[in-house]
């Protein structure tokens, strides 16, 4: 009897794993031979990224004109990508560093890949700026504020747009030192495990030298939680800066002050939502049940519960200030969406981000894996439509009613959203098979073994069902 | 920019050149010289297509310096009008053509004493003639239908032959010309007949004053004598004889600025929505069978007696207070129609004696010469065709196969006459069907004379020296009659005749300075006296039945006019002012009768009828028409071309305009020819689906303003009360804002558009793309919404009714125009949010834009309230090097990724301040004129230094009609409007416009 459960808390690991038992079977998939799951998986995705770079090539090659954008609707799937793939981004960091701070353990055994996840998602988010750009080639050595020889030509640094160059890319090198030095211990164990020289030198390399000893450890855990520290605020920067690329603007239906909670609550919601979609997959397709247990998934089901009705308000909001502000243009800007020509969208985004997750009231279908699997890919959609409702519906109809028009997106801009989550894919797949996918290291530190642990796992050999109640012959407390 | 009096043709002289050239190999010296100048030529005409070295100038040759443009006066032949014009020539070739602000005709100057004339007024297709000079699908040399190019020599012999025997007939447009006619009169000397028709023709108007008053002639009309002019279906501000001088004269009667208190009314019966229509103070829609019975009960009014009318839709209250008008307003008043039925002309006619006002308003004494065309000539032509006794037909300048009602049989009726000639630019309709095609030069090209109007004597000159073998099309009719002139340069024909009859003394010099001769003041000044007994059976046009059907208008449109102009990108671009669907005719339809038809916008439907006896047909796409005459349906003319050449398709890219999938589809991309349809009377007939339909390459699907206050305007009355009506909108306090205020310590540039003034023919349009190099995209970028125009000409329908989600559904309502262009904002949106500063303010407050520097975010254009940004989508091609001449050599094209727009014309701007500096004087007012505002007929459009408290814009700052397209929101536009005041009672809306805006925030 190795593990000593609480009474009062359930154990953040299913299955009475022994720390070898972890250790193995996270490294079993970077080890040992793929499955065909997995070469399914990577292959559709590396597929889907090959749609994405000819079309974007495509668009480099004939120029923005092969997207359906016009005169008065100058931003359409571009932007609103850009906006989804930032909002996905943030739950990595909320879930490794908020709840970290916050001591969040259950977060362990999830964080890796949600960090993961917002790496790539904030990839994905960079492209689309860059390619939105009538001139990449230039534009992209133009945004950066570099000593120039053009004389008084420099950024403009009263543009929401410069400011999204540096938020993203501040998010960018944070979440990703973060997640590395997150990595070390596991790399380092991996390096140990390896029986070929080039795996000893790739992880030996990148594990930096860690042995394992106290001193490691220390120093281990206080960079962590600067990192922690650091990477917080930018949840809240990142999506706020994002935000006041509309909020800044004169265009009835951006020009509004509630944006910036409105977009970090609707960042955490579409993040939670992604995280959700990817663990579930995960868990299935990687056997990780042990790991990835149903509280975890009712957890995030109360953060999607909470973040969707956080944005639900915020839609209220925004009508309710429409009107009260007494501006024809900004009231009408609402009226438009949600009866103009683009009510449809309008209400894709009310009935997936307001409405559906409402049914999480229920702690039945909180516990469902299959339900929230659907409900995590309405949020999914609802999120891009947010966007795309914010974006187009604005635009589409704003002062002079002679510019008003509508806007029919191209094949290539639709292949150009399904290619970035090839590419998203395509990432995740090459991460869970060259890196440990659960953070084994800090998984090992939830498990709550007691005095008489047994490092061999032998005698815990027995099945210990961990559902509701603690399993049979674990000693009952008493409350009294 | 300085006037250069042209003394000798150097369009010719590289050819007189080449021939001394040729006789000279003597000596070194006269080589180095002859070489020199050659070279000299290569420079200024240095826009041949054929290759060609070259070399730097040696000596600069006199008056002429390279990179410096000049202007030559000349003629423009965009349509029989003959407006005065000037060309900016710069290194040989032109590359803008404006109006003369000296002509009678269109200059808005007349009457000042000025020693040279100065850039002006011009229509679209007037400031659009470029694209025809430079369009390489022109015929490059002469051909035969058969063997194809050949040499000048065979033709002429063919010609010679030709013109020697049997029955010779010139078949022409409008030729007004002193010398044009005397070379015409040799021809006709030798026994060769002259026939000359217009396409969309005036001759009832003629025929009418030939019976009425003795004098088979157009009149001139003079809108500027007018206080109240009713219009039955003459678009007199769009196409209707002499657009561009009626536009500016019924302006002159409008003006509210300065003072001024009193305008003219104008009262339109139409059954289409026309230009004309849309400006007037009141409209009543009326079908053409209605217009003889309206007429004749407008004429019982002011006491003729001519029985009762016939049944139309007026009320007859209506009509008693026009009679009413009219009568007050006496000899001041005047009554035009555009019908081709006679008697309805006949009626017009006995109004106009009646109130007196031949010899003010309209002048029969000093007739205009711009319709000459005799329909009757016509008829006979074409009868001694079917007859087979016509030998010889030089069709020249025209294009009857594809213009006459019946243009199939004249095709048919071409196969009996023997020898079939065409001096022609292009291989059109009717070229095509000809054995000798005898390519023309360019009227750009050519030196031609003209009397529009008469005792004004106008010359065009040559801009450029001839592109390609092409000939003056007079040389070819004096080689082929074998005259003594026939190896004379027309030019010296040209001048003799004029030296002989027309200067009177006057230099050659000056004549071609000024590029007119003003001999009007010898005109008669006694008009013909009425004829009673020439009314003959007019009052019949008052009891024409309506059959009920519905009942088929064709127009020309304003854009192609008769369709001469349908090879021209700019002008099939920009659309027709009042339906702005770019690309293609339409069947027009009220709402109501859409409906009743059972058809739905974009909709292919065949129009067919029996007009004159002959079964005729067109399809068109069909579009809504809000004012439209219930029960008619509405199609231009100019369209459906087939041979007007490889029409620009897709985003103007070559290789695209010449798919064969693209050209199959044409009857659908370049619109129907409607040219069948059209009828002396009335033409009733029916409209059935073909199944098809297309998307329709609007430039603006929303045409209510949504109660909002951009458009604004009030009543005559209201504004006499009141002179802030309609503009007493409480705005916040304009002095908030978070930036640094902006100081113009020197110029502050600044515009002010008078509403009242702007008629919306969009001439400003196609003058901006011209002078600024703005591509044309073609018909699927335009129906995405991508044209590029930096000026756009909203149109805006209003009435009391409800808004009902898409177009107004309005029965008659009233329709503004608006010049949209970059506000140049101090508070400018676009400046703050471009990340890269490509967009900027100046010192003198424009809105700058750095094309070299934009990285295409487009997120300046989002953020621009007035959606005045264009983005270049693509790579725009300019790859068409004889199309590059075209291109102002002032300023860049820009490459893809770039967003561009209004600029106020920033070259013009430099150019102006450098002239002021070398001449050491400050800017004075009215010196720099951007591209739109020089050529606003009406001078709507105003720019200059609001710095300079003696400029217009800034005297005009202070009138209470001055406003700023969306004040509320502290963007401080350079660009401001002044309200429009309609001449007609208050509407409802005009009187309570702030509790309207609150119904609106309820709503």
């Amino acid at each position: 009897m190795g593990h000593v459960y609480s009474p009062l808390r359930k154990p953040l690991v299913d299955g009475d794993k022994s720390m070898h038992d972890i250790t193995h079977d996270v490294c079993r998939s970077i080890e040992g031979k793929p499955t065909a799951l997995w070469w399914y998986g990577f292959l559709v995705s590396a597929a889907v990224l090959g749609v994405f770079l000819v079309v974007t090539g495509w668009t480099l090659y004939e120029g923005i004109g092969v997207w359906g954008l016009n005169k008065t609707v100058g931003w359409g799937f571009d932007i609103t990508n850009f906006v989804f793939w930032v909002g996905i981004g943030h739950a990595g960091t909320l879930i490794s560093a908020v709840l970290h701070l916050f001591r969040q353990k259950w977060r362990t055994s999830i964080n890796r890949s949600a960090e993961a996840m917002t790496l790539f998602a904030v990839v994905c988010a960079g492209l689309f700026p860059l390619i939105h750009m009538g001139r990449l080639w230039i534009g992209f050595l133009w945004v950066a504020p570099y000593p120039n020889l053009r004389g008084p030509l420099w950024v403009n640094f009263r543009s929401p747009l410069l400011w999204d160059v540096f938020a993203i890319s501040t998010y960018l090198t944070i979440s990703a030192v973060f997640w590395y030095i997150g990595l070390i211990p596991d790399l380092a164990t991996v390096r140990d495990r390896a029986k070929h020289w080039a795996r000893k030198l790739f992880y030996g390399t990148l594990a930096q030298g860690w042995n394992g000893s106290v001193r490691n450890w220390n120093h281990y855990e206080k960079a962590y939680m600067i990192f922690a520290g650091l990477a917080t605020p930018l949840v809240f920067s990142v999506h706020s800066i994002v935000s006041m690329d509309f909020a800044t603007s004169v265009i009835p239906g951006w020009h509004t002050t509630i944006f910036p909670p409105y977009f970090v609550a609707g960042a955490i919601f579409s993040g939670f939502g992604m995280v959700l979609t990817l663990l579930l997959i995960a868990r299935k397709t990687m056997r990780l049940e042990s790991y990835i247990t149903l509280d975890h998934l009712e957890s995030m089901g109360k953060v999607i519960i909470l973040t969707g009705s956080m944005v639900g308000l915020a839609y209220g909001t925004e009508f309710f200030i429409a009107w009260y502000s007494g501006s024809i243009y900004e009231s009408f800007a609402f009226i438009n969406r949600a009866t103009g020509p683009f009510a449809w969208s309008y209400w894709i985004m009310v009935s997936c981000n307001v409405i559906s997750p409402q049914t999480l009231w229920f702690r039945k279908l909180r516990r469902n894996p299959w339900f929230l699997f659907i409900l995590s890919i309405f949020v999914n959609i609802g999120m891009w439509f947010e966007r795309f409702v914010i974006i187009v519906t604005s635009l589409h109809r704003d002062y002079l009613p002679s510019s008003w028009s509508y806007y029919y997106p191209t094949t290539i801009e639709v292949l150009e959203l399904v290619g970035s989550f090839g590419l998203f894919f395509f990432l995740f797949f090459l991460f869970v098979r060259v890196m440990p996918a659960v953070a084994f290291g800090e998984v090992k530190g939830v498990l709550k073994m007691g005095k008489n642990y047994d490092p061999t796992g032998a005698s815990a050999k027995k099945h210990v069902p961990h559902d509701d109640k603690p399993a049979e012959g674990t000693p009952e407390v008493s409350h009294a | 920019m300085e006037i250069q009096t042209q003394n000798d043709d150097f369009s010719d002289m590289p050819a007189e050149l080449r021939q001394e050239a040729e006789q000279v190999s003597k000596s070194r010296r006269d080589f180095m010289k002859v070489t020199g100048m050659a070279a000299m030529g290569a420079v200024i005409a240095g826009c041949t297509a054929e290759d060609r070295i070259v070399k730097p100038l040696v000596n600069k040759p006199e008056g002429i310096t390279p990179g410096v443009a000049y202007q030559y006066a000349s003629t423009c032949q965009g349509c029989s009008a003959n407006c005065g014009t000037l060309m900016k020539v710069r290194d040989g070739r032109p590359v803008k053509i404006e109006g003369n602000n000296l002509s009678p005709i269109n200059g808005k100057h007349r009457g000042l004493n000025m020693d040279a004339p100065k850039a002006g007024a011009l229509c679209a297709v007037g400031q659009a003639q470029l694209w025809t000079l430079y369009n390489p699908d022109r015929l490059q040399g002469p051909r035969h239908k058969e063997d194809g190019e050949v040499e000048w020599s065979k033709l002429d012999a063919a010609a010679s032959a030709a013109v020697k025997g049997g029955k010779v007939v010139l078949l022409t447009g409008t030729i007004s010309g002193s010398s044009a006619n005397a070379v015409i009169g040799k021809l006709k000397a030798k026994g060769a007949h002259h026939v000359s028709y217009d396409a969309v023709s005036r001759y009832s108007i003629a025929k009418a004053h030939a019976d009425t008053h003795g004098k088979s002639a157009v009149p001139r009309y003079r809108f500027a004598e007018a206080t109240v002019v009713v219009t039955f279906d003459a678009d007199f501000l769009g196409t209707w004889i002499s657009p561009v001088e009626h536009a500016r004269d019924w302006a002159t009667q409008r003006d509210l600025k300065f003072g001024r208190d009193s305008m003219s009314r104008l009262v339109a019966f139409e059954a289409r929505m026309s230009l004309t229509g849309a400006n007037a103070d009141e409209r009543h829609r009326i079908k053409d069978s209605e217009r003889g019975a309206v007429l004749v009960e407008l004429a019982n009014k002011l006491g003729a007696n001519l029985g009762a009318a016939g049944k139309h839709s007026v009320p007859a209250d209506v009509i008693e207070k026009l009679a009413d008008e009219l009568k007050s307003a006496g000899k001041r008043g005047l009554v035009v129609t555009g019908s081709r039925d006679v008697r309805e002309q006949k009626l017009c006619n006995w109004i106009n004696h009646t109130l007196g006002a031949y010899g003010t308003t309209l002048d029969l004494a000093a007739a205009s010469h711009q319709k000459l065309g005799n329909d009757e000539d016509l008829a006979r032509l074409l009868k001694d065709m079917e007859a087979g006794s016509v030998s010889t037909l030089i069709v020249w300048g025209c294009n009857p196969v594809y213009d006459l009602p019946d243009g199939e049989k004249f095709k048919e009726l071409m196969g009996k006459v023997s020898n079939t000639i065409a001096i022609t630019l292009r291989a059109d309709e009717t070229a095509s069907e000809c054995t000798w095609l005898a390519a023309s030069d360019d009227a750009l090209e050519s030196w031609n004379d003209f009397e529009p109007v008469k005792g004004l004597h106008t010359l065009a000159q040559p801009g450029v020296r001839r592109l390609w073998d092409t000939r003056n099309g007079y040389s070819c009719l004096l080689k082929w009659m074998d005259d003594a002139d026939k190896n004379k340069e027309y030019r010296d024909v040209l001048k003799a005749h004029w030296e002989a009859n027309v200067l009177n003394g006057q230099s050659w010099g000056s004549a071609v300075e000024m590029g007119f001769v003003d001999r009007s003041a010898a005109n008669s000044k006694t008009q013909p006296d009425f004829r009673p007994a020439g009314m003959g059976d007019a009052k019949a046009a008052g009891s024409v039945a309506d059959t009920g059907a519905l009942e088929v208008t064709v127009y020309e449109s304003y854009n192609l006019r008769d369709g001469r102009h349908a090879v021209n990108g700019w002008l099939q671009e920009m659309a027709d002012p009042m339906v702005r669907v770019s690309w293609t005719n339409l069947a027009l339809m009220s709402p109501t009768t859409m409906e009743a038809q059972g058809v739905a916008e974009g909709d292919i439907v065949e129009v067919s009828a029996d007009v004159d006896g002959r079964k005729a047909s067109c399809k068109v796409p069909v579009m809504r028409q809000p004012g439209q005459a219930e029960g008619t349906v509405a199609i231009s003319l100019g369209y459906g071309r087939t041979k007007a050449g490889p029409i620009v398709h897709g985003r103007g890219k070559e290789e695209d305009a010449v798919d064969p999938d693209l050209l199959a589809e044409g009857v659908y991309r370049i619109g129907g020819n409607a040219f069948p349809l059209m009828g002396t009377t009335a033409v009733g007939g029916s409209i059935s689906k073909t199944g098809d339909s297309i998307r329709l390459a609007k430039i603006s699907k929303h045409d209510s303003q949504e109660g909002r206050p951009i458009l604004k305007q009030t009543s005559l009355e209201e504004w006499k009360k009141k002179p802030n009506a309609g503009n007493d909108q409480e705005l916040p306090s304009a002095d908030f804002t978070i930036w640094p205020k902006w100081e113009y310590k020197g110029h502050k540039w600044g515009m002010t558009v008078d509403l009242n003034a702007c008629i919306g023919c969009g001439a400003c349009q196609v003058a901006c793309s011209v002078e600024n190099n703005v591509p044309i995209v073609g018909k699927e970028e335009v129906w995405r919404r991508r044209e590029m125009h930096w000026v756009r000409i909203d149109a805006y329908y209003e009435d009391d009714s409800p808004f009902d989600g898409n177009l107004t559904k309005n029965e008659n309502p009233e329709v503004g125009f608006q010049p949209m262009m970059c506000q140049h904002c101090e508070n400018a949106p676009c400046e703050t949010v471009c990340p890269v500063i490509a967009t900027s303010h100046s010192e003198e407050g424009l809105n700058v834009q750095a094309y070299n520097r934009c990285i295409g975010t487009r997120y300046c254009a989002n953020n621009c309230p007035y959606k005045v940004r264009r983005f270049n989508w693509f790579r725009y091609e300019h790859h068409n090097l004889t199309m590059n001449l075209a291109l102002n050599p002032d300023l860049v094209v820009r490459s893809r990724g770039v967003m561009e727009k209004c600029s106020m014309c920033a070259q013009r701007i430099y150019e102006g301040k450098r002239n002021a500096a070398l001449n050491n004087e400050d800017v004075k007012d009215g010196n720099i004129q951007t591209a739109c505002a020089q050529t606003c007929p009406t001078d709507a459009i105003m720019f200059g230094d609001r710095n300079d408290a003696k400029s217009t814009v800034a005297r005009l700052e202070k009138d209470p009609r001055n406003y700023a397209v969306l004040a509320e929101i502290n963007t401080r536009p350079a660009v401001t409007y002044l309200t429009k005041v309609r001449n007609r009672p208050a509407k409802k809306s005009e009187l309570a416009l702030e509790h309207d805006a609150h119904a609106h925030e309820e709503h």
